[in-house]
C-alpha cells in the first residue's frame, strides 16, 4: 500500500501510522582511547523501553524499581542529570536509555561533565617532572567536574533540543503512561527506540588492529573508527617561508596561542563559550590591534600567532605542533622559540584581575626565571593605562591544563598563561552545552535586528576588548617594542562585539558572509554557515567529513581579513598566484572573498594576500602508529550506521504471545487440514462421470 | 594509510603463524562445506531413486569400491564425505541378508562413524573455546576471526 506525501514520495503508511520518528534528537557517541572506551552504547537493532519522565524522586524509584514495565526508556528533566542518578541508571537493569531535556529550566548551578583535573596524563607533570604537583595534588583546576563525559555507558543516551519534540512525546506519555491514583498504567503503552549503535570496542589499539585487518585480509572492508584531527591555524607579523622547514636563521619569535575546541558530554555540542571562545576572540582582537603597529614600527622579534585544534583531547594540536618543530618539519623549530603567553579562559573576570600562569619547575632555572619575571614586568606595564589589572598565583602553583605544558615537555621556555581564575576555573559550565552566551553574559536586548545585533557592544564585549588591549601590548613589548608606540594599540570593541556574535549566538550573519569565499556563503542548509552558534568539537577532519571544520574556516578567513592586503587579482589568478612573478606562495596564502553586500547587490568578490595557514593537527600517535602511546594523544571517535529515535505504542508481553501462538496454530491447522484433503483426494473430488479407463 | 609493522621478526613469525592457521581454518571450513553440499546433493539423487546412483541395481564390487572410495575421501579433512558414508550404505551394512562384500562394507561404515564421532568432538570442542575465549586473547582472537563483531568485544 502506498500513499503519496506532501513531497510525492512514496511511503509506507502502515509505518507511519505506527512510529513517530524523532528527528531533532542530539546522540553521545563512543570515543576510544589507548586504554578505555567512553560514551554510550546501544544494541544493534536498537533499545526499546516503555516511556516515563523522571521529575520527581518518586519516578526515580519507579524505574530503578517499583514499576511493572521494565525495561524503562527514561525521559530526564534537566535536573535530574547528574553523577549520582546516571550511575545509578548505569547499575541498573532496569533502564534501556536515557533521553535528556536539554533546558535552562531546572538547570543547577554548575554542571561540568569533565574530569577534575583535565588531560591529566599527557600534561608535563609527571614522575620525572614536578611529581607533587602532578595529578592536580596541589590545585584541583575543575572541582566542579563530575567525569560524566568519560563514563562508559551501555545504554543509548540521547538529548533533546527541540521544545516541539519535546512536547510531543510528553504528549504520548501523559495519554498513555501516567499513573492514575498511584496504580500502574495499563497496556498499551508509549514507548521509544533509540538507535546508536557503535562499531568500535575496547580501546584504540583494538579498533585500530581490527580496521587494519577487515582493509587487508576481508572481502567486505570496513572502518571501524577514525582518530580525531583537523587543522590548526597560524599566522605571524613578519611572513615565513612555508617551503624551509627546520630551524629559521635570525629568527626569534614570540608565540600567542590559544585554542580553538571544547566539547560536551553529547556529540558535536561544544558551545564552549568561556572555555575557547573567550581566548579565540581576545587573540583575534590583539591580532588585529598589533598588526598596523608592526608594520609602521616592526619590533626586533617575529610574533607568532596560532590557534590550537584539539586541545581538549589530550593535546592534539600542540602536541603536534611541538612534535613537527622537533623533527625539523616546520617552518621554525623551539630553539627559534623566545617565549610562550597563552590566553587561557579570560571571559568571566568582570571587573576582578587576571592572573599570570607560569610554571615552578622551570623557573628552578635561573635564566628562565628572570625571563618570566621581565615577562610579567611587561605585562603589568602593559596593564598600567588599562582598567583591568594583572596578578600573579603563588610561585608554587602548577600551570593549569594549556597548551604550553607540551612546549615545556619538549624543553624549558618561559611562557605565561593569561586566565580569568586564580586558582580553580571560575567557569561553572567548563566543557558542557549550557557553556554558552548566557554564561558569559552575552544578551542583547529585545527588539533588535540580527545586524543590528550583531554590532551592539554588549558589557562583554568591552571587558574583552580591554583584555585584548593587554593581549597586545604586552606582546609588543616581549617582542622587543617601544615603550611609546604601546598608546597606537588598542583593540576595537565593534570588531569584539561582531566576533561574539559571531562565534557564540549566529554564524549566518552578514560579516562572516562578506568573509567568506562566494560559493560558501551561498550554500544552502549544509553548509557551514548553517543556523545557529557553531559548535566547537574537533570532529574527524576533513578526509571524513567534508571540507575543514567550520570554526577552523572562520578563523581562518578572519584572520585572513584583519592581517591581509586586498589585492587586484583575479579569481583564476588568485586560485594560481605562482604563475605571477610579483606573488609569493611560499610566504603567504591567496583568499578568494565574497566581500561586503549592500543591500541591491550581494558584493564584488576579491583576492585577499595573508601570511594565514593551516598545519594538520592529528596526533603524532596516529603517525608513529603507536595507538597505545602514553605520551602522545590517541582518541579516536567510532563510526556508526544509523543514529535515529522514534516513539510508538506497545502491547503487552501476553498479547504479543498470545498473537504468535495463534498464528502458529493456525499454521498447524492449516497444516493438518491440507494433509487430509490431500490424503482423501480420490473421495473428495471424484467426478460424476464414472471413466476410470479414459486417459486424459 | 593504516598498516601494521612488526616490531621484530619473531612478531612477524608470530603474525604470519596466526594468519596462517586463520586462513587455514577458513579454507578447510569452506572445503568441507562445498563438499559436503555437494555430497548433500549425491544422497538425495540417492533418495529420489532416479538415478544412475542407485545403490538398488548396482552389482556388489561397485558398492564396495564407492564405500572404500568415501572412507579414504573422508581422511582428506572431509568428514561429510563420512557422514554420507555412513546414512548412505548403513541398510546396506546393517539391514540387507549377507553377502561376500558385506563385511569390509561393514568394517568401512564402523571406521567412518568412528572418524565422524572424533571430528564432531575435535569441533565442537574448538568452536565452544574459541567462542568463548575469542574476546579475552585480543590480538590472537582477532587474527584467528573471519569476521569481527561490529560493536562488541
Amino acid at each position: 500500500m502506498c500513499v503519496s506525501s506532501a513531497a510525492g514520495v512514496c511511503s509506507s503508511s502502515v509505518e507511519q501510522k505506527i512510529y513517530v520518528e524523532l528527528n531533532e534528537t542530539v546522540p553521545c557517541v563512543r570515543l576510544l582511547n589507548a586504554t578505555h572506551q567512553i560514551g554510550c552504547q546501544s544494541s544493534m537493532s536498537g533499545d526499546t523501553g516503555v516511556l516515563h519522565v523522571l521529575e520527581t524522586q518518586s519516578d526515580l524509584d519507579w524505574i530503578l524499581s517499583s514499576g511493572p514495565h521494565p525495561p524503562y526508556m527514561v525521559i530526564m528533566e534537566t535536573a535530574f542529570f547528574n553523577r549520582s542518578v546516571m550511575m545509578r541508571m548505569k547499575n541498573s537493569s532496569r533502564v534501556s536509555g536515557v533521553a535528556v531535556i536539554v533546558s535552562k529550566t531546572g538547570l543547577a548551578q554548575n554542571f561540568s561533565p569533565h574530569t577534575t583535573c583535565p588531560n591529566q596524563n599527557t600534561d608535563v607533570y609527571s614522575e620525572s617532572y614536578g611529581s607533587e604537583l602532578a595529578n592536580c595534588n596541589v590545585t584541583v583546576w575543575n572541582p566542579l567536574g563530575n567525569g560524566l563525559s568519560y563514563e562508559d555507558f551501555s545504554f543509548p543516551v540521547f538529548a533533546l533540543k527541540d521544545e516541539n519534540q519535546t512536547q510531543v512525546i510528553r504528549k504520548c506519555y501523559e495519554d498513555h503512561n501516567q499513573r492514575v491514583n498511584g496504580s500502574a498504567p495499563h497496556y498499551p503503552l508509549c514507548a521509544m527506540q533509540l538507535f546508536s549503535h557503535m562499531h568500535a570496542v575496547t580501546d584504540t589499539v583494538t579498533c585500530m588492529r581490527r580496521t587494519d585487518l577487515q582493509n587487508r585480509f576481508s572481502i567486505n572492508p570496513e572502518v571501524l573508527c577514525d582518530p580525531l584531527s583537523d587543522f590548526n591555524v597560524w599566522t605571524s607579523t613578519r611572513p615565513l617561508n612555508s617551503s624551509a622547514k627546520g630551524h629559521a636563521a635570525n629568527e626569534s619569535v614570540v608565540i600567542a596561542a590559544a585554542r580553538l575546541d571544547g566539547r560536551s558530554f553529547f556529540w558535536e555540542q561544544a558551545p564552549a563559550a568561556e572555555g575557547t571562545v573567550s581566548g579565540i576572540i581576545t587573540l583575534l582582537a590583539a591580532i588585529q590591534a598589533l598588526y598596523p603597529v608592526t608594520q609602521e614600527a616592526p619590533p626586533p622579534r617575529n610574533i607568532f600567532f596560532t590557534f590550537f585544534q584539539g586541545e581538549a583531547f589530550d593535546y592534539i594540536g600542540s602536541s603536534k605542533m611541538v612534535y613537527d618543530m622537533e623533527k625539523n618539519d616546520f617552518v621554525i623549530d623551539l630553539k627559534n622559540v623566545h617565549s610562550i603567553l597563552e590566553i587561557g579562559q579570560v571571559g568571566l573576570h568582570s571587573g576582578r584581575s587576571l592572573w599570570m600562569h607560569s610554571d615552578p619547575v622551570s623557573r628552578k632555572n635561573d635564566s628562565v626565571n628572570e625571563a618570566v619575571s621581565e615577562m610579567m614586568n611587561r605585562m603589568e606595564s602593559a596593564a598600567a593605562g588599562l582598567s583591568v589589572s594583572v596578578g600573579h598565583p603563588s610561585f608554587s602553583q602548577p600551570l593549569p591544563p594549556s597548551s604550553l605544558q607540551r612546549f615545556l615537555r619538549a624543553g624549558p621556555i618561559p611562557g605565561l598563561v593569561l586566565a580569568d581564575h586564580q586558582k580553580s576555573f571560575s567557569n561553572r559550565y567548563y566543557e558542557s552545552m549550557y557553556d554558552d552566551a548566557e554564561n558569559l553574559n552575552v544578551t542583547y536586548p529585545p527588539g533588535l535586528t540580527p545586524d543590528e545585533q550583531l554590532v551592539y557592544e554588549t558589557d562583554a564585549a568591552k571587558s574583552l576588548a580591554e583584555v585584548a588591549t593587554l593581549v597586545a601590548r604586552s606582546l609588543y613589548l616581549q617582542a622587543g617594542g617601544e615603550n611609546n608606540s604601546l598608546s597606537n594599540i588598542t583593540a576595537d570593541p565593534k570588531t569584539v562585539a561582531q566576533l561574539l556574535y559571531g562565534f557564540l549566538v549566529q554564524k549566518n550573519n552578514s560579516w562572516f558572509r562578506s568573509l567568506l569565499p562566494p560559493e560558501v556563503s551561498k550554500k544552502g542548509v549544509n553548509s557551514i554557515l548553517s543556523p545557529g552558534p557553531p559548535q566547537f568539537y574537533i570532529g574527524l577532519g576533513p578526509r571524513i567529513h567534508g571540507p575543514v571544520h567550520s570554526v577552523t574556516r572562520f578563523v581562518q578567513y578572519i584572520l585572513a581579513n584583519l592581517t591581509g592586503t586586498v589585492t587586484n587579482l583575479t579569481e583564476s589568478q588568485c586560485q594560481n598566484p605562482s604563475e605571477l612573478s610579483t606573488e609569493n606562495k611560499d610566504l603567504f596564502s591567496y583568499f578568494w572573498v565574497s566581500g561586503p553586500a549592500s543591500v541591491n547587490s550581494t558584493g564584488e568578490p576579491f583576492c585577499v594576500r595573508a601570511s594565514v595557514r593551516l598545519s594538520e593537527a592529528v596526533s603524532p600517535a596516529f603517525e608513529l602508529l603507536e595507538y597505545g602511546s602514553r605520551n602522545y594523544s590517541t582518541w579516536t571517535e567510532s563510526r556508526w550506521k544509523s543514529i535515529r529515535a522514534r516513539i510508538f505504542l506497545v502491547a503487552s508481553r501476553e498479547l504479543e504471545m498470545l498473537t504468535l501462538g495463534v498464528g502458529v496454530a493456525v499454521l498447524l491447522l492449516s497444516l493438518l487440514v491440507t494433509y487430509f484433503i490431500s490424503s482423501k483426494a480420490e473421495l473428495l473430488f471424484s467426478s460424476a462421470r464414472d471413466t476410470p479407463t479414459t486417459a486424459y | 594509510m593504516i598498516t601494521i609493522i612488526p616490531i621484530s621478526l619473531q612478531q612477524s613469525c608470530r603474525v604470519a603463524v596466526l594468519f596462517c592457521l586463520g586462513r587455514w581454518q577458513q579454507c578447510c571450513s569452506i572445503l568441507i562445506s562445498s563438499v559436503g553440499y555437494l555430497c548433500m546433493d549425491l544422497s538425495r539423487v540417492f533418495f529420489t531413486g532416479n538415478s544412475t546412483m542407485n545403490l538398488e541395481r548396482m552389482p556388489n564390487e561397485e558398492k564396495l569400491s564407492l564405500c572404500r572410495r568415501y572412507y579414504l575421501g573422508g581422511f582428506a579433512f572431509l568428514p561429510f564425505l563420512w557422514l554420507v558414508n555412513v546414512l548412505w550404505f548403513f541398510k546396506e551394512a546393517f539391514l540387507k541378508p549377507a553377502y561376500t562384500e558385506q563385511p569390509q562394507i561393514k568394517s568401512y561404515i564402523k571406521k567412518s562413524a568412528l572418524g565422524l564421532i572424533l571430528w564432531v568432538a575435535v569441533l565442537t570442542t574448538w568452536i565452544t573455546i574459541f567462542q568463548h575465549f575469542r574476546a579475552r586473547w585480543g590480538e590472537v582472537g582477532d587474527y584467528l576471526s573471519f569476521t569481527i563483531p561490529l560493536g562488541t568485544a
